[in-house]
C-alpha cells in the first residue's frame, strides 16, 4: 500500500531532485561561459586531447547552462538530461577514472545517474 | 506547468551568492593522501630546495608510494629526475602528475621544459599553449625558455613548494 501524497507536494520533491543538478550546471556553465573559466576549461581539454578543444569548451558551457535551466524548468527535460548524462559519462571516462573515486569522480557519477535517471523518467518529472 | 510554476519561483527566490559563480582559486588538497606520504613529500621538498637531487629523488619516491594520487609529488619528483639528466622517467613522471590534476600549470610548464631539452620543441610549444590558458606569468617564463632554446632559463629552483597540508 503506498503512501499517497498530494499532487503539490509530489510535484515539488521530485523539483527538488532536478533543482541539485540544476543549479550545479547552471553555476559550472556560467562560470565557462561568462565566469572566467573558458581558457582553464581550454587547457583541460587539451591537456585530455579533446579535439578543437577551443570550440568545444564554448559547447560545452552553452550545454551546461542551457541544459541547467531545461533541468530547472522542465522544458526540454529529457534530451538535455540525456546530453548531460553523455557529458558525464566522457568527463568520467576521459578525465576523472585516473584520479580515483573518492573526491574525483563520485561527484560526476551522482550527476550522471541523476540525469539518466531523469532522461529516462516514464513520466513527466 | 504547475511544476514549472514552482520552478520558476524557486529560480528567482535562490539568492545566488556572487561567491557561486565566481573563480575560486582553492589550493587542492588530493584526497586519500596519507600524512606519512605527506611527511616524505616535505622531507623531499627540503632536499629539493638545497638542489640534492638524489636524495630528493628518494624521499619523493617514497611519497609517491605512499601517497598514491599525490600529484605534487610526481611532479617534483619528475623535477629531480629532469635534473638528473633522466628525461625519459621525468616526462612518463610529468604525465602522471597532469592525469591526477589536468590543469597543474607547473607541470606542465615543466613538462614543456622536459621536451625541449629533448629537442622536441612542437611538443614544448603544445605544453606553452596549455600554460598560457592557466598562468600568464609562468607562460611568459616559459616563452623566454622556448625562444631561447633553453629549458633551464627562467625556470624555478623548486616546484610545488606549497604541499597539502
Amino acid at each position: 500500500m503506498g503512501l499517497k501524497l498530494p499532487a503539490t507536494l509530489g510535484e515539488g520533491a521530485t523539483l527538488l531532485v532536478r533543482l541539485g543538478p540544476a543549479v550545479v550546471f547552471l553555476v559550472h556553465g556560467w562560470l565557462k561561459l561568462f565566469g572566467g573559466h573558458h581558457d582553464r576549461t581550454v587547457a583541460l581539454f587539451l591537456t585530455v586531447g579533446i579535439p578543437l578543444a577551443e570550440n568545444a569548451a564554448w559547447v560545452i558551457g552553452a550545454l551546461e547552462l542551457l541544459g541547467g535551466a531545461a533541468l530547472l524548468t522542465g522544458i526540454f527535460l529529457r534530451p538535455a538530461a540525456a546530453l548531460l548524462a553523455m557529458e558525464m559519462a566522457v568527463v568520467i571516462a576521459v578525465v576523472r577514472l585516473p584520479q580515483g573515486f573518492v573526491g574525483a569522480w563520485e561527484f560526476e557519477f551522482v550527476l550522471l545517474l541523476l540525469c539518466l535517471g531523469l532522461a529516462l523518467s516514464p513520466e513527466r518529472v | 506547468m504547475r511544476g514549472m510554476v514552482l520552478a520558476l519561483i524557486l529560480l528567482i527566490l535562490t539568492p545566488w551568492p556572487a561567491s557561486w559563480v565566481r573563480a575560486a582559486d582553492v589550493t587542492e588538497v588530493p584526497a586519500g593522501v596519507s600524512s606519512e606520504a605527506v611527511k616524505a613529500f616535505r622531507r623531499g621538498l627540503e632536499l629539493h630546495k638545497s638542489k640534492q637531487w638524489t636524495a630528493a629523488i628518494k624521499e619523493y619516491e617514497r611519497a609517491v608510494a605512499l601517497g598514491g594520487r599525490f600529484p605534487e609529488a610526481f611532479n617534483n619528483l619528475a623535477y629531480c629526475y629532469r635534473k638528473v639528466g633522466q628525461l625519459d622517467r621525468a616526462i612518463e613522471l610529468y604525465k602522471t602528475a597532469l592525469q591526477l590534476r589536468p590543469t597543474f600549470p607547473q607541470a606542465h610548464d615543466y613538462l614543456s621544459r622536459a621536451y625541449l631539452a629533448k629537442g622536441d620543441r612542437a611538443a614544448a610549444l603544445r605544453e606553452y599553449e596549455i600554460v598560457r590558458r592557466l598562468d600568464a606569468k609562468l607562460a611568459h617564463c616559459l616563452k623566454g625558455a622556448i625562444d631561447r632554446n633553453d629549458p633551464d632559463y627562467n625556470d624555478m629552483p623548486w616546484a610545488s613548494n606549497s604541499p597539502p597540508p
